[in-house]
């Protein structure tokens, strides 16, 4: 395999390696195996009992709240003879039995039960064949795991990209609440591409998107916005797209939540939250982010609202993807304040959006030609934004990371994104 | 008693034709991508649902999402997806353009209710989908709708579609089912 001429700066992937099978089986092998992966909400699993079921790469995980209190991440299997302990989306359980042998683990995965003991050897012992417990590490009402037991802690692994999630997330005192359930959907295109879609360009705003743009979803379009790009190192990314205006303004969210806001975190924190029509952004490998502001859906009579969710693009294929999208809103938030910002994202990043329909037909789009014998010897181009400088300074705030200031956020993120990728893949990283 | 029996089925009977008409008659100007003319039949409080699907626990009839929607549309947001395929506009509205062949397939109506000219109706659709060079993809549902009466006419004013698949395989869901 190889990464391209400019193996150095990644402007340059060869699409063949994007899409290769083998490098897809490395990908769960090395990367989401040992990466830590977004799986569930605390809101979605509030009570001691409830759980979730989830996707680790091509694992399948139960997240539980134990009946302590912690949460869990356990793999779905039977540690007996491989039988899927729950079958269903969700639930609450004071147990987990397998349908098999009967094998039953409490809500922290320990064995607590084999039926016919005496039929197995005295040495076999319970206390070793509890459930495969993945690490967990919560951070602002997200739930984390990871496989790799050596690996950094959470927090290491997050780095300077706490500032911006704390930021982002933080900035409200009550949390937030997952709205429903997760959304899902399949697509034909790799998961790389589609999170570098979502999470990190912007630059097919005015092209992709011209139709909503054009539909007033973003307002007028008269403001004159500036970029500003962060790279925190891991491959982890944000961009904040903010309008021009002296005071510190939540566009979007109602007064008494902006107040709110404008008491949470530093000086710094605040600049970066505030202002914004749209900050978006990737924890690597594959949670995406983003809070924008809808001038309108449609409906007249809902004003002009901001909306937050997290985007998961699981790999299913080489050419499949699978979609997660939760929806989040303030805790805190009036009951038909957070039904209006729920709808504005259906109605525009949902399934049945004005905007995520025309990105899948571009990612499926993509995928269709870029596969075949000669297109797999090119590339993807990745120039944008390569010729500005990175300041770590902005207005007198002094920011973490790497920040690039343009109108537009460019193609700074996915190169970042791609060199952390082909860092952990033993295959890719042997090429350079 | 035997004639108003008869008499009473009579009714039943030309009031699920009428539905059924009115439905063949929407699905065919949704599979012509006549999204304008199919917007005559909305009631102007019409509100459309697509709840998420979810397998639970409980041994019962499939559930569906409290809360979480696939698609959620009234009146004046279909206006917007009119005006997103206007001339104007629809070459660069890429979901759709080019459109994809769908085809609705509408049995199993059942009208449970007929009281002061709102009608409860239920409904399965089979829905074709087929975009360049691709085998067809398929989805089905079940369709409750409230019609009501307006004049000599039937206008919809409340559509909730639960799909049977709790992944969604077509490649969006910018249609209506």
């Amino acid at each position: 395999m190889n990464t391209g001429r400019h193996r150095s700066d990644f402007r340059r992937i060869r699409r063949g390696d994007i899409f290769d099978p083998l490098v897809f089986r490395e990908e769960l092998r090395h990367l989401f195996r040992d990466s830590w992966l977004f799986v569930a909400h605390e809101s979605e699993i509030v009570e001691s009992g409830d759980y979730v079921v989830r996707r680790m790469g091509d694992d399948e995980v139960i997240v539980c709240r134990s009946r302590g209190g912690a949460v869990r991440v356990l793999l779905n299997s039977c540690a007996h003879r491989g039988t899927q302990l729950c079958r269903a989306d969700r639930g609450s359980a004071t147990n987990f039995r397998c349908m098999y042998h009967g094998w039953v683990y409490d809500t922290d995965g320990n064995l607590r039960g084999i039926r016919h003991r005496r039929l197995f050897p005295p040495e076999v012992d319970p206390a070793q064949h509890g459930l495969a417990a993945a690490r967990v590490a919560t951070y602002q009402g997200l739930v984390f795991a990871t496989w790799n037991t050596d690996g950094p802690d959470f927090t290491d692994w997050l780095g300077d990209m706490a500032f911006y999630l704390d930021a982002l997330l933080g900035k409200s005192a009550s949390g937030w609440v997952s709205v429903g359930d997760p959304l899902r959907w399949r697509t034909r295109c790799n998961w790389k591409l589609s999170v570098e879609n979502f999470g990190m360009d912007s630059l097919h705003l005015d092209s992709l998107h011209a139709n909503p743009i054009k539909l007033g979803v973003f307002g007028p379009g008269d403001a004159k916005p500036t970029s500003y790009t962060v790279t925190t190192g891991g491959g982890h990314g944000v961009t904040a797209t903010k309008i021009p205006v002296d005071d510190e303004t939540y566009p979007g969210y109602p007064t008494e939540l902006a107040a709110e806001f404008s008491q949470r975190g530093t000086t710094a924190q605040r600049w970066f939250a505030a202002n914004n029509i749209a900050c978006k952004g990737n924890l690597f490998p594959n949670l995406s982010f983003i809070e924008l502001v809808h001038d309108t859906t449609g409906d007249p009579d809902v004003p002009p609202i901001a909306a937050f969710m997290l985007r998961l693009a699981q790999p299913v294929g080489p050419t499949d993807t699978e979609i997660w999208m939760w929806i989040l809103v303030p805790r805190s938030a009036d009951p038909v304040w957070q039904r209006w910002s729920q709808e504005s994202l259906v109605r525009t990043l949902g399934v049945s959006g004005t905007f995520e329909p025309d990105d899948l037909a571009n990612a499926v789009s993509v995928s269709a030609v870029s596969t075949g014998a000669r297109a797999s010897d090119g590339e993807f181009l990745m120039f944008g934004g390569a010729h500005v400088q990175p300041t770590t300074e902005v207005n007198g705030h002094r920011l973490p990371g790497q920040v690039h200031i343009a109108p537009l956020n460019t193609e700074v993120l996915q190169r970042e994104f791609f060199r952390e990728w082909a860092r952990r893949l033993p295959a890719i990283a042997g090429q350079r | 008693m035997t004639v108003i029996d008869s008499q009473g089925a009579l009714a039943n009977l030309a009031k699920l034709a009428r539905v059924e008409a009115a439905y063949r008659h929407e699905a065919a100007l949704l599979d012509a991508n006549r999204l304008a003319a199919w917007y005559e039949w909305l009631h102007d409080d019409f509100r459309y649902e697509v709840p998420i699907p979810l397998t639970s626990e409980q041994y019962g009839e499939p559930r569906y999402s409290e809360r979480g929607l696939l698609a959620v549309e009234s009146k004046p947001t279909i206006a917007l997806w009119i005006k997103r395929l206007s001339e104007g506009l629809v070459r660069s509205a890429y979901a759709e353009n080019p459109p994809v062949r769908t085809r609705r397939f509408i049995t199993n109506v059942r009208v449970h209710s007929d009281k002061a000219g709102v009608l409860q109706v239920s409904s399965y659709v089979l829905l074709g989908w087929n975009p360049r060079g691709e085998p067809p993809t398929f989805a089905t549902g079940e369709r409750r709708d409230v019609l009501v009466e307006h004049g000599d006419r039937l206008l919809l004013k409340e559509r909730r579609v639960l799909l049977d698949s709790d992944v969604v395989h077509l490649g969006h869901l910018r249609i209506v089912f």
